[in-house]
């Protein structure tokens, strides 16, 4: 556990300390825009990362009438058999797509200790205790000049960026937790799959709308800090999926908002294809899906450069003809 | 983990290459299996990691929120010795027999006819006893909403003299309370509501039994108080060091002259180079702290100009130490350096370096070794032990082992050193040879060590 400690401390904790710490230097002694700007700094450099879920994510997208077509195949067949048969055609189809389903998720748990180093970053950097003051001392590099300005100015638009958001003043007390509830259901619209069959999606559904809930409730007593450091995370992460999906359309309430024509139809086709209960309606995985280069990274095996640079030209031969 | 049938050989140039038995050459095969294998376990590897680290992060987290003390000095008087403990009540040691006093504690409930801790508080500074009463201070946090408590106990029953009660101090009190000639009982605070009053107070209470703690004024400061006050009977001030980086000289007089206006008190200002975040002393006319930027300081009070300054390589928490009769100072740091100066010139004698951060004062003593008296001083380590330093040239005489880090400062009486570990207890050691005499679990009052 000591190693972790170490790895925990050096390798994310201290950097990020001190970047807050230098950037609240050189934005005019401002926390609030030290977290602002770190915030946006640190999104643009996971963008490989969101890049990365954001394939994963639409080619799972894309298999969903086929998992639906199997599920379908086998609906009602419960010995071991068929069981067996279902899991290996799931792979199978997994497999010809290129797509890992926990794939999806390592970027998303690569993100978590990040999210969760910031938070302390912020906690840390705006000491409450005197333990947490004389603890800050290690925290810092020898070169940081930041170092002699502690304590940092808290203070942030009237709002004391350490204090629970329940005592930030009216109305922004209730409207910081709704914006950042607001923030994270359009992220999770934005970056959910939709499942095959019905009660996936239902559950898929309960999940979309009680995540942003419960996060909103628990902002209320977080520090001020952490929630605009949420909510900007939110927005930045939206702005930046945006572009990163392929400006891929944001369904609200049955309405679509922003999206290219080419996108709102794919997305109007996709909704389509999963309302068909017929598997023969069911397209089939577009060429330039199944020769997405990622797809090596998961199976790793007998794919060339030279095959990726195929498929990489194949696919903007397709864009070419779209446009 | 290899796939069955390969091996891994180290080829002559050192390279390590995956054959498979009895084959010339590497199988394209075996190559990709085991790539694929590597990789899962690498990003099996990884989320696991990631896991486990962010565990430990939560875990953490919740440590840095609560204010737990344990950094409260043990007080000597007449024959006992009071301390803060981690439950935020002062309990009390016979100093002879060592015995623990289950019907001296404050604040407390009474748990099947015993008096018990109420626990969740957490203090900071040492109790102080003036008069026959033993005032202390302590507070909680829920998030960042605080509540403080000062309190007055009869030294001679235990009993409760009074507890704040007719206002409220919604803030942290880190400090140790001071009693002044006029009987105010005068201690620093930490922001009560930050965006609307000044960042910090230094308050004054009627300290006096009959007077039950009534609220007598209250100055307002340029920022947070988190260190001890020192006070200066002679003249009537207390002086007090805020985050801002001031140091406050305020008179303390009974006088009308304040009535509407207890900003008047300060009669004067001195600018540190960064936050005043330890305790503040006076010695001989002079105040001497240190600061955040890791700037020690000897101002005197009549020219209200430092006499010297000095830069050590660490942030500054414990107040420097003075030694009128050698004329040194001794400066400690949260880096773990101690300094001895010139207190004339503030030129350095010698330096020495010890494992973790000082937070409590060190404490200068004599103790007889070998038939000899020697002058030492004793360096709290926030890491573990307490160092025993020769005044003559900062040699490490031996650590005291304390079990774990103290942030207080030891207390010298009766020819025994008193230390109050992180770990909530009160070790007692012989001070001539360091062994140790006993030790008290501070919160229910079981023998340890």
């Amino acid at each position: 556990m000591e190693i972790l400690g170490i790895i925990w401390n050096e390798g994310i904790m201290r950097p990020m300390i001190n970047s807050l710490a230098v950037m609240y230097l050189l934005l005019f002694s401002n926390f609030g825009l030290a977290i602002i700007s770190f915030t946006v700094v640190v999104r643009v450099l996971m963008i490989p990362l969101t890049i990365r879920q954001s394939r994963q994510m639409r080619r799972l997208q894309g298999l969903s009438p086929r998992m639906k077509a199997i599920q379908d195949k086998f609906r009602g067949k419960k010995d071991p058999e068929s069981r067996r048969a279902q899991s290996s055609e799931t792979m199978a189809l997994y497999r010809e797509a290129g797509v890992n389903p926990i794939g999806c998720l390592g970027p998303m748990i690569l993100q978590i200790p990040i999210w969760i180093g910031f938070y302390r970053a912020i906690l840390r950097t705006m000491p409450t205790t005197p333990e947490g003051t004389a603890n800050l001392s290690e925290s810092f590099y020898s070169w940081n000049p930041a170092a002699t300005l502690v304590p940092f100015d808290r203070l942030f638009l009237g709002i004391d960026l350490a204090d629970t958001v329940s005592s930030v003043y009216f109305p922004l007390n209730f409207a910081l937790p709704v914006l950042v509830g607001a923030s994270m259901f359009i992220t999770t619209k934005m970056t959910g799959t939709m499942g095959a069959d019905e009660r996936q999606r239902q559950q898929q559904k309960i999940m979309m709308w009680m995540m942003p809930i419960m996060i909103g409730v628990f902002t209320y007593q977080f520090p001020a800090g952490l929630g605009i450091y949420i909510l900007l995370s939110n927005i930045v992460g939206v702005v930046i999926q945006y572009f990163v999906g392929g400006r891929q359309p944001i369904e609200l309430f049955g309405r679509m908002y922003l999206g290219t024509p080419e996108t709102r139809a794919q997305a109007l086709e996709m909704a389509a294809a999963l309302g068909a209960t017929d598997s023969a309606d069911v397209p089939a995985i577009s060429e330039e899906e199944k020769q997405d280069d990622d797809a090596s990274d998961i199976h790793g095996e007998g794919r060339s450069r030279g095959n990726r640079r195929r498929s990489r030209s194949s696919r903007r031969r397709t864009r070419r003809r779209r446009h | 983990m290899q796939p069955m049938g390969i091996r891994r050989i180290r080829s002559s140039a050192g390279k390590a290459n995956l054959n498979t038995v009895g084959a010339s050459k590497t199988s394209p095969i075996a190559r990709g299996s085991h790539a694929r294998l590597t990789r899962r376990s690498w990003r099996v590897g990884t989320i696991a990691l990631v896991v486990l680290l962010s565990s430990a992060a939560m875990v953490a987290c919740v440590n840095d929120l609560t204010p737990r003390g344990r950094w409260s000095q043990p007080v000597a008087h007449e024959n006992f010795i009071y301390v803060g403990n981690t439950d935020g009540a002062v309990v009390r040691l016979d100093s002879d027999s060592h015995q623990w006093d289950a019907n001296w504690i404050y604040p407390f409930e009474f748990d099947d006819g015993l008096k018990r801790a109420v626990g969740g508080r957490a203090m900071y500074g040492a109790a102080t006893v003036s008069d026959g009463i033993l005032y202390a201070n302590n507070y909680h946090c829920t998030g960042n909403v605080c509540d403080a408590n000062s309190f007055g106990v009869f030294v001679e029953s235990g009993d409760l003299a009074w507890l704040t009660g007719d206002y409220a101090v919604k803030t942290k009190l880190v400090g140790t309370p001071v009693v002044t000639n006029d009987g105010f009982l005068v201690f620093g605070t930490t922001a009560i509501d930050r965006e609307r009053d000044p960042p910090g107070y230094l308050y004054a209470l009627e300290a006096a039994s009959d007077a039950q703690g009534r609220f007598a004024f209250r100055v307002p400061l340029d920022g947070e108080v988190q260190g001890d006050a020192a006070y200066d009977p002679d003249t009537n001030m207390v002086y007090v060091g805020t985050d801002a980086g001031t140091l406050h000289a305020i008179n303390m007089a009974r006088s009308d002259q304040y009535a509407n206006a207890h900003d008047l008190r300060v009669e004067w200002q001195y600018e540190a180079d960064g936050a005043i975040a330890g305790p503040i002393n006076f010695v001989n006319g002079s105040v001497y702290f240190g600061d955040l930027t890791g700037k020690a300081y000897k101002v005197d009070t009549n020219t209200q100009t430092a006499d010297w300054t000095y830069i050590a390589p660490a942030w500054i928490w414990a107040h420097p130490v003075v030694d009128s009769e050698s004329g040194r100072t001794y400066i400690a740091t949260l880096g773990g350096h101690i300094t001895a100066l010139d207190d004339s010139t503030g030129n350095v004698i010698w330096e020495q370096q010890i494992e973790g951060q000082v937070v409590g004062s060190p404490l200068l003593y004599t103790r007889t070794f070998a038939g000899v008296d020697q002058q030492v001083i004793a360096v709290p380590s926030g890491d573990q032990d307490v160092y025993v330093l020769n005044t003559v040239d900062g040699g490490n005489l031996g650590a005291i082992a304390t079990g774990t880090g103290v942030k207080a400062s030891p207390t010298f009486f009766d020819d025994k050193l008193y230390i109050h570990n992180m770990d909530d207890q009160l070790r007692w050691y012989n001070a001539s040879n360091q062994s140790m005499l006993g030790c008290v679990q501070l919160n229910d009052g079981g023998r340890c060590g």
